[in-house]
């Protein structure tokens, strides 16, 4: 009735050697790992990134994460623990991600999880129910603190403070400025048109909102839409090659406008080194030192980083901003862990709530990476700056945008 | 051999009943996973192993499975399994509607209908914000053990999902051995054939698409149900082409296939994002080629030793189906 009974028997017999397989695979990684959770044991990190897919290059939050650890086990550890770094693709698809997060709780016993970008979203329940943190880099506004996810934390900005911070500078300049948003189509456009509206006043008015999909890298029929209207400044949020092929297509159709950037897109190995002389003029706010930028070329601190990220992530672009990203997101972590001696848990969580630096590296001067309970978020502090062709040069002093609650959206 | 025969499935039985205890609810979600995505590559090894249609569309159907379940849980209080069931008909009746131009168009074309689905659906969802959740996604409502079980949520959806995928292969192996089954071979082989037998292809296009999508449906709800929170990512067009990959690397007309497919795409991305950023896609293409061309270069290899005529190896299997598609429609007439 089925086909031969022979074939049947084979197909059965694959079936039982491939359940065995899959399951003995996972089961030795458990084994493992059991004994790593013994007192005594490493602290695991797990670490949850896009190593393959279209968002590959973000890859690299990971080797940052690794390069400080490794510098923090060669000088001891952490309430001597050795401290494990366990990383998976996600391949930024939100059921990958999803289990991962799952492995690294139920499997690896992580002590705390790290993970990129707008899927980190999709995490949020399990971790909650799971009770272990989250630290998500994602600068979306609906990640800042909330009661129901007491257990998620986040490294980067709320975006809205980026571009209210812009968006002052800009009223105060341009009392008149015509502003437009061209942004991908998701959470993340109304976070930044909410920042803009909160951060423009008088005269100065969001009058354009472009957005465009997940899947549009060719912006220039937006652009030309925006071109036809009176905007005077466009803020556009894309991935670093689609902002540079923009940029250059803005400059070689003679549009006059002031471009706004944004600094996890706009970084001058990912995106201004490609555009040349067509970014200069470009305007955005920043918090984080540029590594690529010649400014820091013999700076202290950047050089600290260089050395930690070339002796223990060997062969990693220490250039790329995300390189950065990754190993001041184990910068923090590492200072909570020490607090709270290794603990994950609402330790590490009362730890990283008490966060209070202006001297951890790869920030600004004077930029303090403080934990602000009203958003949940480490940074406020914002300097507006203005790409030369070659370096992000300074405008004005630093600013201080207040935390705006979770509620406020 | 007989005795060996008779005690596969039980053994099969029973080790599935046994790994609830034995494995750990990380490794159970993992097979509870495999499960759910083998019900929905099984729909499409339907549609495409023996209607011989190909669907890029997949992840969209499995959407609208995943989305109704939890939208019907958590908005409007209905219990997990008639959830399930009605998400199951609501993909049902969308498959029916998106398998309408089946009437006319096939092959490539009809592909790319379905492609257009799976851009479409993540979109919508992030347009209907307000009710799907938007990017940001949806928390499904947590699964219920009944009658009082001493069983983790995990084990009881890792039981649900067995027991649901075993019903599904049973169902498909009999559909596939049936007269209908043969009819679909039939239309795959040649339309004339079909047509002469007296099997419409546009009507069998529509009603498998139907039977395939409720599938996905079934799947879908049953996937979402063991993940937890619904995202637009999650049913991107990605996985529609990893649903497809499934059905071909396991080999598109089989049941146990389907589930060997299922399996390679939850577990393969722990193994190969060491492989590089196009680690992945390099793995994948590798596997595809073995498939395609495989079973050829075995033949050829033990053809030079002298043991297989390759003329008469490659002349039988495609007139197979037709041959048995048209004895199905003598006896039926």
């Amino acid at each position: 009735m089925f086909g031969t009974r022979i074939s049947q028997r084979r197909a059965v017999g694959a079936l039982v050697c491939l359940t065995a397989a899959m399951t003995s695979l996972t089961a030795c990684r458990s084994s493992s790992s059991d004994s790593d959770s013994d007192s005594g044991g490493p602290i695991v990190v797990g670490v949850t990134v896009p190593q393959s897919g279209a968002l590959a290059s973000y890859g690299v939050i990971a080797k940052g994460i690794q390069a400080y650890f490794g510098s923090v086990n060669a000088s001891g550890g952490i309430s001597g623990h050795k401290v494990e770094v366990k990383v998976l693709d996600d391949g930024y698809q939100a059921a990958q991600s999803l289990n991962n997060v799952r492995k690294f709780v139920q499997q690896d016993h992580a002590s705390l999880v790290v993970g990129f970008g707008a899927i980190t979203s999709a995490d949020r329940d399990y971790m909650q129910s799971a009770k272990v943190p989250l630290i998500a880099i994602n600068g979306n506004a609906d990640m800042n603190r909330s009661e129901k996810y007491s257990y998620i934390r986040t490294e980067l900005s709320d975006q809205r403070i980026d571009v209210i911070a812009d968006a002052k500078a800009t009223s105060a300049a341009h009392p008149d400025a015509k502003v437009a948003l061209l942004s991908i189509n998701s959470d993340i456009a109304d976070t930044l048109a909410d920042g803009l509206t909160r951060g423009l006043s008088g005269g100065a008015k969001l009058t354009q909102k472009q957005l465009y999909p997940a899947t549009a890298t060719d912006l220039t029929a937006y652009v030309n839409k925006l071109k036809s209207t009176d905007v005077t400044d466009v803020f556009i949020n894309a991935a670093a090659p689609t902002l540079a092929a923009t940029m250059k297509y803005i400059h070689q159709i003679g549009w006059k406008v002031r471009v706004h950037v944004f600094q996890n897109n706009a970084s001058i190995a990912a995106a201004m080194s490609l555009v040349g002389n067509a970014a200069t003029g470009a305007i955005s706010s920043f918090y984080f030192k540029d590594p690529a930028d010649p400014r820091w070329a013999s700076d202290a601190d950047m050089e600290k980083y260089r050395d930690i990220v070339g002796k223990y992530a060997a062969g990693t672009d220490a250039n790329n901003l995300f390189t950065l990203v990754g190993f001041t997101t184990a910068e923090a972590a590492a200072d909570a862990l020490g607090r709270s001696d290794g603990e994950g848990g609402t330790k590490f969580l009362d730890a990283w709530d008490k966060i209070d630096s202006t001297t951890m590296i790869g920030y600004l001067p004077g930029v303090r990476v403080a934990y602000d309970p009203i958003d949940g978020r480490l940074f406020h502090s914002e300097q507006i700056v203005e790409f030369d062709g070659k370096s992000w040069q300074p405008v004005g002093d630093l600013q201080t945008v207040p935390a705006i609650p979770s509620s406020g959206q | 051999m007989r005795t060996s025969r008779r005690f596969a499935t039980p053994v099969m039985v029973l080790l599935c009943v046994v790994l609830t205890w034995i494995l750990s609810d990380y490794q159970l979600y993992n097979l509870t996973q495999v499960g759910a995505l083998a019900i929905v590559v099984l729909g499409l090894n339907l549609l495409m192993g023996h209607l011989g249609s190909i669907s890029a569309g997949h992840s969209a159907l499995m959407g609208v499975g995943g989305y109704g379940t939890v939208l019907l849980t958590t908005r409007a209080d209905v219990p997990g399994p008639f959830a399930i069931v009605l998400a199951t008909l609501a993909t049902c009746v969308a498959g029916l509607i998106v398998g309408l131009p089946a009437l006319r168009i096939r092959g490539l074309s009809f592909a790319l209908v379905t492609l257009g689905l799976a851009i479409v659906f993540p979109e919508l969802v992030i347009h209907f914000s307000g009710l799907t959740g938007g990017a940001n996604g949806l928390a499904s409502a947590p699964v219920a053990v009944p009658f009082g079980l001493a069983l983790t949520q995990v084990q009881w959806m890792y039981l649900v999902v067995a027991v649901s995928l075993a019903v599904v292969v049973f169902g498909f192996l009999l559909v596939a051995s049936s007269a209908y089954g043969r009819g679909l071979d039939a239309v795959r082989v040649s339309e004339d054939l079909a047509n002469s037998c007296g099997v419409s292809p546009g009507r069998a296009g529509v009603l498998t698409f139907g039977v395939s999508a409720a599938l996905a449906g079934f799947g879908g709800g049953l996937y979402q149900l063991s993940l937890g929170t619904a995202t637009p990512d999650t049913y991107s067009f990605s996985l529609s082409l990893s649903l497809v990959f499934a059905s071909v690397i396991g080999g598109m007309r089989g049941a146990i296939g389907a589930i060997v497919g299922a399996a390679f795409i939850i577990y393969a991305p722990n193994y190969t994002a060491s492989l590089g950023n196009h680690g992945p896609q390099l793995i994948y293409a590798l596997l595809i080629l073995a498939v395609v061309y495989g079973r050829r270069v075995i033949e050829l290899l033990r053809a030079r030793r002298g043991t297989v005529d390759l003329r008469v190896d490659t002349d039988v299997t495609p007139a197979e189906p037709a041959r048995q598609a048209t004895a199905s429609a003598a006896q039926r007439s």
